[in-house]
């Protein structure tokens, strides 16, 4: 056990015990993670930050009936976030229209090709919205969070071998709903 | 084949991901799938690659009270641990307030005050009114319905304490005695949490602040506050301090305080803005009335008026020459150097008074009071940003004639060419009449930098690079610099082309810097100058009687391990700027040498800049603080660079500005440029003196459009689609522009127009604020600010599932009206 996961495994104890400055420590340390994760499910910036304030706010209730056994809370973290944008989904699907749909943040290049990056970024995050389910949810985790195909099947509950699988699928998918969007880049 | 294929898939992802394989060697390994895996590869890496997303500064100051606050407190477990409630306190304000400000502040786009502060003092007002929410959350947390839950949370050494809270049942939540506050503070639980832990999320009660109806919190935004006490005496405020009636604050340059009621109303004053509050009883809407009135001496300072349903409260702003009263308004009041009083009204309305004369002044109007006399009728407020085409007694700012007053502030010493900001107001004959003007950027042509060896020094050339340079004696230069030495040099492309040398400054381990700011701290060893930390050794040349206030010009290095270390530091009254060389730490946001720098539309930004990169930096330090770059520029000391901003004279060769420049098959060269077209072009200097250009941008979209504006005004009719405007051309309504509201005549609308190169007029949007008669006193839509064609409004939203977590947010107009309408928000902040 390395330092850091050492002082996370005490943090998670802490917050376990009702602390709340240590789960705010971990709050800090995996808010933008989330975020990040939640806001290439969802259409736009207002329901990422609604949902990454749900995700914790359910981290800190299941902290206490159903805590993180034998996997790391990043991993368990990303579970109740996979839950609460398929929950967002179900009670709020039929109001959203990918008019809405997101703006990707500007990015690290120069100028021409950040936007040729957030352009295509944008693009990507339209068309991985018109996929299943659980195909966004592997190709979020594999490519856009950079998750490894065991920790996608840890979050998943799934074995690795049906990762790999499933997201060979996804991603045969999210190109063919890029090339018939015309996607010149594909 | 595609259970093979999708093993071969998760192989090579794998594979690359751990930097095992390339993605050739990987379609090199498995020729048969070459087209499909290549395929799929590339969209594998078009995920991998998309931007990081971040939530705003505001959700990330913001969300943390929010969700402490609905974390249901849960029994305490073995180590026992202080519940939710009880690290709560106003006192959050004196750790997290400046920062949380400051933080807005780094990532707002940083338009001119006028229209940046309102945005801060809704941000600042909403993190104040969160806390301060919390804080009486928690003072209620003693009352009984919540007593028993905290008894339970603490474990013995606590329930004492909380006893002694119970006892106090009988006063008033805002009336609570000083004691019954440390009882929460003191109770022995909280010490089991190291102290530390708290301040990553909710700092634990250090100081108690106590509000009441007599009482508003002072708390430092930016630079150096002082209150002043009933015996006269000022004294410098930390952080955030109580004041009562009777007492006095003032800031000072580039600094900026905010007051808040105990109503949640709030004034935030702008830089040397003195102010007195002369009566202060803040009942809260159920207790009873408010009176705040207070007298403003010079200055600027913005009011958020928390909506008073009777007739009895009191908001005024008194000033040596008029009052305004205010009822649920967003309001500036300004009192220049002569004494001239401005009030200013973005929402709601305000009446101002003077030799009993009462006018009316509503959104999007200002009313000026000239001493000794009523105040004028209201006029409409005018502002936007442009480029100076025409100065003197009338300025042309984005095509627009601005007609300048002895009160008229000009900040920045702007130019013909430089692009500027401007606010004011429009006379009833259409005449507009500007109020500030504050230089944005200067000219952006013909300038160049050049990164080489030194080759030869002379009094009034230097050869860099292969290249003459002319120096002069405004030229700045590294005294230590010798031939072969690598230099950096900035300056202008003269209208022979030859290149004169603004600065040329040493690149090595340390780098130069020079900056004018604020003196907020001043010890043996280090300084606190525009909000950084600057050291000062034995060699440091300091200007006698420097204090604390005043304004400096400081000069020195940025030392291999980050150390800001000044060389000169003195006196200095001109605008707060600074240029720097350092490396890029990060890019969203930026940070450079350890400085936030915040950029706009206006700041030019060379390409191909990644983190470690050593960049030189210029811009301005804005009076919330925030550092703004107008340029930062990608220097490389490995080998001679140059980047020159200019005008094409010709493309075969190319010349810029009078430059010759090569190019060759590796030179990106954007399709639309022509002669006569502004450019920006990087490259390398070959060993015989060639410039070698690597790009040739066009910068045609930086002065595309000559200006923006936002002006309010009144239809005076329609025919057909024919707008009819007061003071304005009439306009042509066509499916381009973005028309909210019914048009009628006597309709006060917000319209946004954008001046094209060649003088001709867009339209933007029609925004209707007002329908007269009747008038309304809070309109629907705030005009839109910040010269964007849309604006912000403050609603109530009701997050999807989660409803009961309802928090005021700002969010722009259209995103209003095609989204947060239809979702159940509801305009207006959450009550």
């Amino acid at each position: 056990m390395n330092n850091q996961s050492g002082q996370e495994d005490q943090l998670v104890a802490r917050a376990l015990a009702g602390d709340t400055a240590a789960f705010g420590s971990l709050y800090e340390r995996y808010l933008d993670a989330i975020y990040h994760y939640v806001f290439y499910r969802v259409e736009g910036h207002q329901e990422a930050e609604d949902l990454t304030e749900l995700v914790f706010l359910r981290a800190w209730q299941a902290l206490e009936n159903s805590p993180p056994r034998e996997i790391p809370f990043r991993l368990w973290l990303y579970r109740i976030a996979h839950n609460a944008v398929v929950d967002h989904y179900r009670t709020r699907k039929e109001q959203l229209g990918l008019e809405a749909a997101a703006h990707i943040p500007t990015s690290l290049e120069g100028p021409e090709a950040s936007l040729a990056r957030q352009e295509q970024a944008e693009i990507l995050k339209r068309a991985m919205l018109l996929l299943k389910e659980e195909h966004q949810q592997v190709l979020t985790c594999r490519f856009v969070v950079g998750l490894s195909h065991a920790e996608t099947a840890v979050i998943m509950q799934r074995n690795e071998g049906a990762v790999r699988a499933l997201q060979y699928r996804a991603i045969v998918a999210l190109r063919s709903r890029l090339v018939a969007e015309g996607n010149p880049h594909v | 084949m595609s259970e093979e294929l999708a093993r071969i898939f998760a192989e090579c992802t794998e594979a690359i991901e751990k930097d095992r394989l390339t993605v050739e060697e990987c379609l090199n390994r498995y020729p048969q799938y070459g087209t499909e895996l290549a395929d799929l590869l590339l969209v594998a890496g078009q995920a991998r690659a998309v931007p990081i997303a971040r939530p705003n500064p505001e959700f990330r100051i913001q969300a943390p009270a929010r969700l402490l606050a609905q974390l249901p407190p849960r029994s305490i477990k073995s180590n026992g641990t202080a519940s939710a409630r009880q690290m709560l306190s106003l006192t959050a304000v004196e750790n997290t307030f400046t920062q949380g400000i400051q933080s807005i502040q780094e990532k707002l786009d940083p338009w001119w005050t006028h229209l940046l502060r309102p945005k801060l003092v809704l941000g600042g007002a909403l993190f104040l009114i969160c806390l301060l929410i919390i804080s009486l959350w928690l003072q209620q947390a003693a009352s009984p319905g919540e007593e028993t839950q905290l008894a339970q949370s603490i474990p013995a050494a606590g329930v004492k304490n909380i006893t002694r809270a119970n006892e106090a049942e009988d006063v008033a939540p805002n009336e609570r005695p000083a004691a019954e506050v440390a009882v929460i503070e003191n109770s022995e639980p909280a010490a089991s949490v190291p102290e530390a832990a708290f301040s990553a999320f909710i700092p634990v009660i250090s100081n108690p602040l106590q509000l009441n109806a007599q009482t508003a919190a002072v708390a430092v935004n930016q630079g150096f506050i002082e209150v002043q006490d009933e015996d006269g005496q000022w004294t410098a405020v930390k952080q955030v301090t109580a004041a009562r009636a009777g007492q006095r604050v003032r800031t000072g340059a580039f600094s900026s305080a905010t007051i808040t009621f105990h109503d949640g109303s709030q004034a935030t004053l702008g830089a040397n803005t003195e102010i007195s509050l002369d009566e202060l009883d803040v009942q809260r809407p159920e207790d009873g009335l408010r009176t705040v009135i207070m007298t403003q001496y010079s200055g600027e300072s913005e009011h958020q008026v928390d909506f008073r349903n009777d007739s009895g409260s009191r908001y005024e702003v008194m000033t040596p020459n008029g009052s305004g009263r205010a009822r649920g308004t967003i309001f500036t009041v300004l009192v220049t150097a002569d004494m001239q009083s401005h009030y200013i009204v973005t929402e709601g309305r305000v009446d101002v008074t003077h030799l009993n004369v009462t006018v009316i002044v509503i959104a999007g109007q200002v009313s000026v009071v000239d001493p000794e006399e009523p105040p004028s009728q209201p006029h409409f407020s005018v502002y936007g940003q442009g480029e100076v085409t025409a100065v003197g007694e009338t300025w042309t700012i984005g095509g627009q004639n601005f007609t300048t007053t002895d009160s008229t502030v000009i900040v920045g010493d702007p130019q013909i060419g430089d692009v500027v900001s401007v606010y004011g107001y429009m006379l009833p004959d259409g005449t507009l009449v500007a109020t500030h003007i504050i230089l944005l950027h200067q000219a952006p042509t013909n300038q160049f930098s050049l990164t080489g060896t030194v080759n030869s020094i002379g009094p009034e050339e230097w050869v860099i690079a292969g290249r003459s340079i002319s120096v002069n004696e405004q030229t700045i230069i590294d005294e230590t610099l010798a031939v072969g030495d690598i230099a950096r040099v900035h300056g202008v492309i003269l209208s022979d082309s030859s290149l004169l040398a603004h600065r040329i400054d040493r690149l090595d381990d340390s780098h130069p810097f020079e900056f004018v700011g604020l003196v907020t701290s001043v010890s043996d060893d280090l300084w606190v100058i525009g909000g950084r930390e600057i050291a000062v050794d034995e060699n440091t040349e300091i200007e006698d009687d420097i204090q604390t206030g005043d304004v400096v010009e400081v000069e020195g290095l940025i030392l291999a391990d980050g150390t800001w270390l000044a060389q000169e530091i003195q006196l200095e009254d001109e605008e707060a700027h600074f240029e720097f060389t350092g490396p890029v730490e990060s890019i969203d946001p930026w940070v450079v040498a350890g400085v936030s720098l915040t950029t706009d539309s206006f700041t030019e930004i060379d390409s191909g800049i990644d983190v470690g990169d050593l960049v030189y930096v210029q811009g301005r330090i804005l009076s919330d603080g925030s550092w703004l770059a107008s340029a930062i520029r990608l220097l490389s000391d490995e080998e001679a660079t140059f980047t020159i901003i200019g005008t094409v004279d010709d493309m075969d060769p190319w010349i810029v500005s009078g430059v010759e420049l090569a190019t060759d098959e590796n030179t990106l060269i954007d399709d639309d440029i022509e002669a006569g077209t502004l450019v920006l072009t990087q490259g390398i200097i070959l060993p015989d003196g060639t410039l070698l250009a690597a790009l040739i941008k066009s910068l045609e979209d930086i002065d595309d459009d000559a200006g923006c504006f936002t002006i309010t005004t009144v239809v005076t009719g329609i025919n057909g689609n024919k707008l009819s405007l007061k003071g304005l051309p009439p306009v042509s309504l066509d499916d381009d522009i973005i028309v909210d509201g019914d048009l009628l005549p006597n309709t006060t609308v917000s319209i946004t127009v954008c001046i094209n190169q060649d003088g001709s007029i867009i339209v933007i949007s029609i925004i209707v604020i007002i329908y007269v008669p009747p008038p309304p006193l809070i309109p629907p839509v705030p005009p839109p600010d910040n010269g964007q064609p849309s604006g912000k409004v403050t609603i109530c939203h009701y997050p999807p599932g989660n409803p009961d977590n309802r928090h005021t947010i700002t969010v722009g107009f259209p995103a209003w009206i095609n989204g947060h309408s239809g979702h159940g928000d509801t305009y207006g902040p959450c009550k």
